[in-house]
């Protein structure tokens, strides 16, 4: 008896000392790097940049590509959910909630605040090499002007920063360019005073992509839709036209474009780049470049299958095509009353081009025959935009840049001006501008 | 961090000094005696086998044999002893006896039949094994005998009905349907609803993970305990029971104790089962033999076409069957029990089944007097073949391409090539054929688990008890999926292949000490001193192949291989004392406090006390009661009240305070993208704080018995997702800002109308009422992804309310319609023409969550044979959004009956398409009676099974449905276990029609 007493006392208390110490409180999440580790290392920065990058490429194009392209009537939305039929249908029947206006919103919102991370930490990773340290600093800024450049095409307004800490304040899409202007500036100046090391190349950019290039093509791109013509311009001339800058997916990151269009099928290619005739050419051999199949008519619009940079899982896609470039200096000069001859020779660089582009797009056109006019030579630019780059997310803002009919005149070139800002914004600041009118 | 640890050893000690003083006091000088006896029921007299006899005290203990006698021989000091008499269904009795120079003590025991349940012990909750009356918290409890004929194949689907304040519901109808239950409501928002099942003292899992997607439904893990295991289960519904399980009870624990030996000759026990499984009811479909040419509003012309029954090919009848032997005995003291089982079921989905084997064993020793240990060991396999349908996420599911498709097209394969044709109507996007899903696509899982427990039980010295349980659950769940190159689905044309992987690991030691004692002629007490330390880790391995080769369906013949992984650990320490006072056997006075530490919280916050109190009192235990001549109508009137709170730390996962970065890929190279969902490191455990009153009452000498409780469960620091501005960089934040509450009440019912020596008959019936309101939501709303985001959280409104779009309506209720003559969605001003404009608005259109429930349950014995059983089920108020009538209605799909009006022209062209995009319309009334199971039963005694006997039965479950509702079964929910999206119709599998006969042999 007094035995099994003890015994039991004695293994209460093993059991007791077996429990108390062995509860470990503090464990360590083994799937995922947190903020402290990711902002705090150069593992972390690096991975960070590469990213944002990918963020950018994936989630970043589908939003600013896709949405814009069904508003801007380069796609057709022909799957059922809500989101997609509202977009499709344009106008006033785009409510706040609209799941894809909150993406394109919060996505370019994200790449602005990985970016403004990687700005204000990188400089304090002890020990980290300039060179390196000027490539990664160039590299998110360029991503950060890209978001703003982004919000500045779909909405009214935008912020110049994100913070977690309080509600920021909107500023007019113009101001929002030129910030984005001023960080590829800062950028760019930057780069050519400590070039980017090999480790930059190595580590964070890869080989298919010239930051310095990109910095010089979205500086001209951005100053253009700014209204900086000769700024524009002149950051045009400055863009190697055979450099290739890619986006490169692979199996986990994977084409967008090619996901939506090709695999989920939300959305196809309206034939005829979704213009009405006479703003594009039958005999553009960039529709077929860019679509093909034979054609289905949905609801009275005639649809293809996508061709271009998405016909594959892992097809790369450019980070600007070169060109945008010639067209951007044909625009700048016509807009800045220049010589007229000179746009009208990169017009026709761009129509007759048969060879020698870096990705392939060519338009095989004869030489532009038209009046020779200022306007009609920008609406000329136009129809080339339209085409060159078809889904580049660019459509919206070319129809309004040219002063194209829009809503509630006209939907056919673009169904919406400015998107609405998303109820989540709203709902959780007070700062949120009025809505746009359609 | 130091607080606790300071708290840890504060405990130790505590624990130590508790030992140290129980341990005075030894006695010396035992005698040998025998105690022996009969059992028999009170009313028929008949002897009683299987009676526990039991004495206080010590781990002392017998059963009776089939002619109701016992014999204990035993040691003893002489002194005055207790002998506990249970058997479940009888009102325990309790002996004295005097241990003196008779060395033979005889007895004759009569035991009353517990009618009203009012005397039944029980565990959970408790410090030591108390009876219900002491008690000042409700607690439910069902034994085997109420579920032997539920036609049930798993343990919540036969709990359905049989308790009050607990919606069960079966998700799907998926022969290991998914199955949610709730206590008193739901209390979370983002965790789990369900409540923390405990068996055998393990914690066990029951995760309802979706290693595929199948469309919503999922399996949960309940599935691989075997009914016919069970003893009985006893379920604590909030808070004010449940504060002793700490941060892990806030939706309630079940705790199911499994079978046992008892002493004697082995038992034999064999049952064997057929079944049948057939649906209900199937949608009416479109038989209208022509279809429109195009979707031009003024174009009416019209094509011939041949319209197919795609259901008929869907569905089957689905067979069963299910075997299960144990044997049981030993001595007094060794005791085992032993079982194998197996069961194969068909859905009424074509190639679909679920099939479980399973073995059980359990052996209880005595060493000595005072100390038992025991092993118990479950090993099961369960397999299911999988057909995907609902369509929450993926569309390659066989009733989703049936509900996408229009019927005109011919889904048979093509004779020569037997190549399936996409059942789209239109080119542009395919559409799965539904047949093809059934006979070419793969989906199947398997799980292998093991359950074991170890415990030591000693009782040193009188009134002291010590009971530790090593409690462990593995589990490997294992997923595939392969649909093959070249078919129908509207997204893996290249062909796809899955294989998912989960490892569940969870380990539980509790050391229980409990000490009772008379402290004097008025007072006894009752304390309980406990200590937890849980592990669980769960491991799981995703991959996915697409753009497979011609042949092979393994994940390694896919060109696109997307992987992923992900490993969970959860460690919790936890430890209670409970203290209760009875006072002159008629007022109970229990306090309680446990701790916690998680480490799924950060230091600061993992900390957590959780108190508990309530008070019981036995009124119609006072003299005045019993003297006077209410006894004869009140026999026993019992009223209690019970506050308490618990915690919720399973609602967020184990790393979910953390600023997770997700690692991605690009360019070669490796990277990270920040999380949309910001770190909150001062998150702590949703509390809930519950009050529940109640009375328990009993008439007519407790032949009927009445159960109510009114509760109040607030839940406080509510866990939401908060969405965040978006300017902020990122989406969502989970934070402890929102507050909840079930308000209710919960009736049980219990009596025997008519008890004579042939024919008795046996009522129970229970009615729950149970409110919920969500409240304090940032932005008053919160939609779920999970429901098309058309189900929200709404402030004010109780969670999974349906909030989307609604009619626009005159000011005179009717429609407003367009010019076109078409209703149209209520947007937030109106033009110049009267018309809605500014952008669609929503609203709450509709609530998932019933008024109230209610069951009725009758049960009939003629003679000692012959049984009748019948269960309804009713549920009232609850609404069901129907996603499959809004798509099978449409004019682009078109395969359901109610799009004939438009092709008629009984409205106008286009009707179908407006009415798409307004959700109200698409609200339906849920409310149902249901024959949940019906059964007769005939038990013979044929001469070659000696004193045994054998049953047969004949078993309906789900047999029909009184309902409105226009779908398949108001019941399922193709969100499957999910805790905020219930009632959501779309394409899921409804409940089958099942018939089970069944043969029960016990020798």
């Amino acid at each position: 008896m007094k035995r099994f007493v003890k015994s039991i006392f004695w293994l209460a208390i093993l059991i007791c000392s077996a429990l108390f110490s062995g509860c470990e409180m503090d464990t360590v999440n083994p799937n995922n790097p947190t903020d402290a580790e990711v902002l705090s290392t150069q593992e972390g920065i690096v991975a960070l940049s590469i990213g944002v990058r990918q963020f950018y490429a994936t989630s970043g194009i589908e939003a600013l590509y896709l949405y814009q392209g069904v508003t801007g009537r380069e796609t057709k939305g022909i799957a059922t959910f809500t989101n997609v039929l509202e977009l499709g249908a344009g106008g006033s029947a785009i409510p706040n909630n609209n799941s894809s206006i909150l993406n394109l919103w919060l996505r370019m919102q994200r790449i602005m605040s990985m970016s403004e991370d990687i700005v204000e930490y990188a400089p304090q990773i002890s020990g980290i090499d300039p060179a390196l340290l000027s490539g990664i600093v160039a590299h998110a800024k360029l991503f950060k002007a890209m978001a703003l450049g982004g919000l500045a095409t779909a909405f009214e307004q935008a912020n110049l920063a994100t913070s977690t800490t309080e509600n920021v304040t909107f500023v007019p899409r113009q101001q929002v360019l030129e910030e984005a202007v001023r960080l590829l500036d800062e950028a760019i100046s930057s780069v050519a005073a400590t070039p980017p090391s090999g480790a930059f190349t190595t580590l964070v950019a890869g080989s298919s992509f010239d930051l310095q290039n990109v910095l010089y093509a979205y500086s001209a791109r951005y100053n253009l839709m700014a209204g900086n013509y000769q700024a524009a311009l002149d950051r045009a001339n400055q863009v190697n036209l055979s450099g290739r800058s890619e986006f490169e997916y692979n199996t986990q990151s994977i084409n967008p474009i090619w996901d939506y269009l090709v695999t989920q099928n939300y959305y196809k290619p309206r034939a005829g780049f979704g213009l009405p005739a006479g703003l594009f050419y039958e005999d553009d051999q960039r529709l077929s470049f860019y679509m093909g199949g034979e054609d289905v008519v949905v609801d009275g619009d005639v649809i293809k299958s996508i061709n271009g940079f998405f016909t594959e899982q892992m097809s790369s896609i450019p980070v600007f095509l070169p060109d945008e470039m010639k067209l951007i200096k044909a625009e700048a000069i016509l807009r800045n009353n220049g010589e007229i001859t000179e746009a009208l020779a990169l017009i026709n660089e761009v129509r007759t081009q048969t060879s020698g582009d870096v990705f392939g797009v060519y338009a095989g056109l004869p030489p532009y025959s038209g009046d020779i006019t200022q306007e009609a030579l920008l609406l000329e630019v136009y129809r080339q935009r339209c085409a060159e780059l078809y889904l580049t997310g660019q459509k919206v803002e070319d129809s309004r840049r040219f002063g194209r009919p829009g809503p509630p005149t006209s939907t056919e070139e673009r169904n919406r001006n400015f998107y609405p800002y998303p109820d989540q914004e709203r709902l959780n600041n007070p700062n949120t501008p009025a809505d746009p009118e359609i | 961090m130091v607080i606790s640890f300071k708290f840890k050893q504060v405990c130790f000690v505590c624990v130590i000094l508790f030992c140290s003083w129980v341990y005075a006091g030894q006695v010396l000088g035992q005698t040998r005696y025998v105690i022996k006896g009969i059992v028999k029921d009170r009313l028929d007299q008949t002897p009683l086998s299987g009676v526990s006899v039991k004495i206080d005290n010590t781990v002392i203990g017998t059963v009776t044999n089939v002619r109701g006698e016992f014999e204990l021989n035993v040691s003893l000091v002489p002194a005055s002893y207790t002998i506990r008499y249970a058997l479940i269904g009888y009102a325990a009795y309790v002996d004295k006896v005097q241990l003196g120079s008779e060395a033979t003590i005889n007895r004759e025991i009569l035991l009353r039949e517990d009618v009203s349940r009012m005397d039944e012990v029980v565990v959970t909750g408790t410090a030591v094994a108390t009876s219900k009356r002491e008690l000042g918290n409700a607690i439910s409890s069902v034994n085997a005998r109420d579920f032997e004929n539920s036609a049930a194949t798993s343990i919540d689907q036969a709990l359905s009905g049989k308790i009050s304040g607990a919606q069960i519901t079966q998700n799907s109808g998926n022969p290991a349907g998914g199955i949610s239950v709730r206590l008193r409501g739901t209390s979370t928002v983002v965790g789990s609803g369900d409540p923390l099942y405990i068996v055998d003292g393990v914690i066990i899992n029951n995760n309802s993970t979706e290693l595929l997607d199948l469309g919503g439904y999922a399996q949960n893990r309940l599935v691989d305990i075997n009914p016919n295991d069970v003893e009985r289960i006893e379920i604590i519904k909030g808070a004010a029971a449940a504060a002793i399980y700490g941060s892990r009870a806030s939706n309630g624990v079940v705790q199911i104790f499994t079978k046992k030996g008892k002493e004697g000759k082995p038992v034999i026990t064999f049952s064997t089962q057929l079944r049948t499984n057939t649906v209900r009811k199937t949608l009416p479909y479109n038989t209208y033999p022509y279809i429109f040419d195009n979707t031009a509003a003024d174009d009416l012309s019209q094509t011939a076409v041949e319209r197919y029954d795609f259901q008929s090919d869907i569905f089957r009848t689905g067979l069963g069957t299910e075997s299960n032997v144990s044997v049981a005995g030993g001595t007094a003291q060794t005791q085992y029990y032993f079982s194998g089982s197996y069961m194969g079921n068909q859905g009424i989905i074509d190639q679909t089944n679920f099939k479980r084997g399973g073995v059980r064993l359990r052996i209880d020793q005595n060493l000595g007097n005072k100390i038992k240990v025991g092993i118990g060991a479950n090993y099961v396999l369960s397999t299911s073949a999988e057909i995907p349908n609902g369509g929450m996420e993926e569309a390659y599911g066989a009733l989703t391409g049936f509900i996408f498709s229009n019927n005109f097209v011919n889904p048979y394969p093509d004779p020569v090539t037997e190549i399936y044709p996409s059942t789209a109507p239109s080119s542009v996007v395919r559409r799965t054929n539904p047949l093809e899903a059934i006979n070419r696509f793969d989906f199947g899982q398997r799980t292998g688990r093991f359950i074991g427990n170890f415990n030591i039980q000693a009782t040193p010295v009188e009134g002291l008890s010590i009971n530790y349980v090593l409690g462990y659950d593995n589990a490997t769940q294992i997923g595939t999926g392969y649909i093959p190159v070249g078919n129908t689905t509207p997204t893996y044309d290249g062909g796809y292949s899955r294989r998912a992987d989960q490892t569940t690991y969870l380990l539980n030691n509790d050391l229980n000490i409990a000490y009772e004692k008379q402290v004097n002629g008025w007072l006894k007490s009752s304390t309980g001193l406990g200590a937890t330390y849980q592990v669980e880790k769960i491991y799981s391995t995703n991959l996915t192949a697409t753009q497979l080769g011609l042949i092979g369906q393994t994940i390694d013949n896919g060109a696109t291989i997307v992987a992923s992984e992900n490993r969970s650990d959860i460690n919790i320490f936890g430890a209670f004392v409970q203290q209760t006072f009875g006072i002159r056997d008629k007022l109970f006075v229990t306090g309680a406090l446990r701790y916690d530490e998680s480490s799924v919280f950060g230091s600061e916050d993992r900390a957590q006390f959780y108190p508990k109190a309530s008070v019981s009192y036995s009124l119609s235990d006072e003299a005045f009661w019993q003297n006077g001549s209410v006894l004869n109508v009140v026999s026993n009137f019992k009223v209690r009240a019970s506050y308490g709170q618990a915690g919720n730390m399973s609602a967020i996962g184990a790393y979910a305070r953390l600023s997770n970065y997700d690692p991605v890929s690009f360019s070669g190279q490796p990277g990270v993208v920040s999380p949309s969902l910001l770190g909150n490191l001062g998150i702590k455990p949703e509390r809930q704080t519950e009050m529940e009153f109640g009375t328990d009452i009993g008439f007519f000498n407790d032949r009927l018995g009445l159960e109510f409780t009114y509760y109040n469960k607030d839940v406080k620091d509510l866990l939401f997702s908060v969405n965040l501005p978006p300017t902020s960089g990122y989406g969502s934040q989970l934070q402890n800002i929102g507050t909840m509450t079930n308000k209710g009440f919960e009736l049980l019912l219990r009596g025997a109308p008519v008890q004579k020596e042939n024919f008795t008959w046996n009522a129970t019936a229970t009615f729950s009422k149970n409110k919920n309101e969500v409240n304090d939501i940032p932005g008053g709303m919160l939609a779920f992804s999970g429901g098309f985001g058309q189900v929200a959280a709404v402030n004010g409104y109780p969670l999974g309310t349906f909030y989307s779009t609604y009619f626009a309506r005159n000011e005179d209720g009717s429609l407003l319609l367009n010019a076109a003559g078409l209703p149209q969605t209520e947007q937030a001003g109106r033009n110049a023409d009267g018309q809605p404009t500014g952008g669609n608005l929503s609203k709450v259109i509709g609530d998932p969550n019933p008024a109230w429930i209610a069951s009725l349950i009758n049960e009939f014995n003629v003679g000692k044979n012959l049984s009748f059983r019948a269960q309804l089920d009713a549920s009232y108020g609850g609404d069901v959004f129907n996603f499959t009538r809004r798509v099978g209605e449409r004019n682009l799909y078109g395969g359901l009956e109610g799009y004939e009006a438009e092709l008629r022209g009984e409205v106008p062209k286009g009707t179908s398409a407006a009415l798409w995009s307004i959700f109200e319309n698409w609200i339906e009334d849920g409310s149902y009676v249901k024959l949940r199971e019906v059964s007769v039963s005939y038990t013979l005694r044929p001469k070659f099974l000696g004193t045994g006997n054998m049953r047969l039965s004949l078993a309906g479950r789900n047999l029909f449905s009184i309902d409105d509702y226009s779908g398949y079964d108001p019941e399922i929910n193709a969100a499957g276990q999910s805790n905020g999206v219930r009632g959501f119709d779309f394409v899921e599998v409804p409940i089958p029609r099942t018939f089970v006969l069944g043969v029960n042999m016990t020798f």
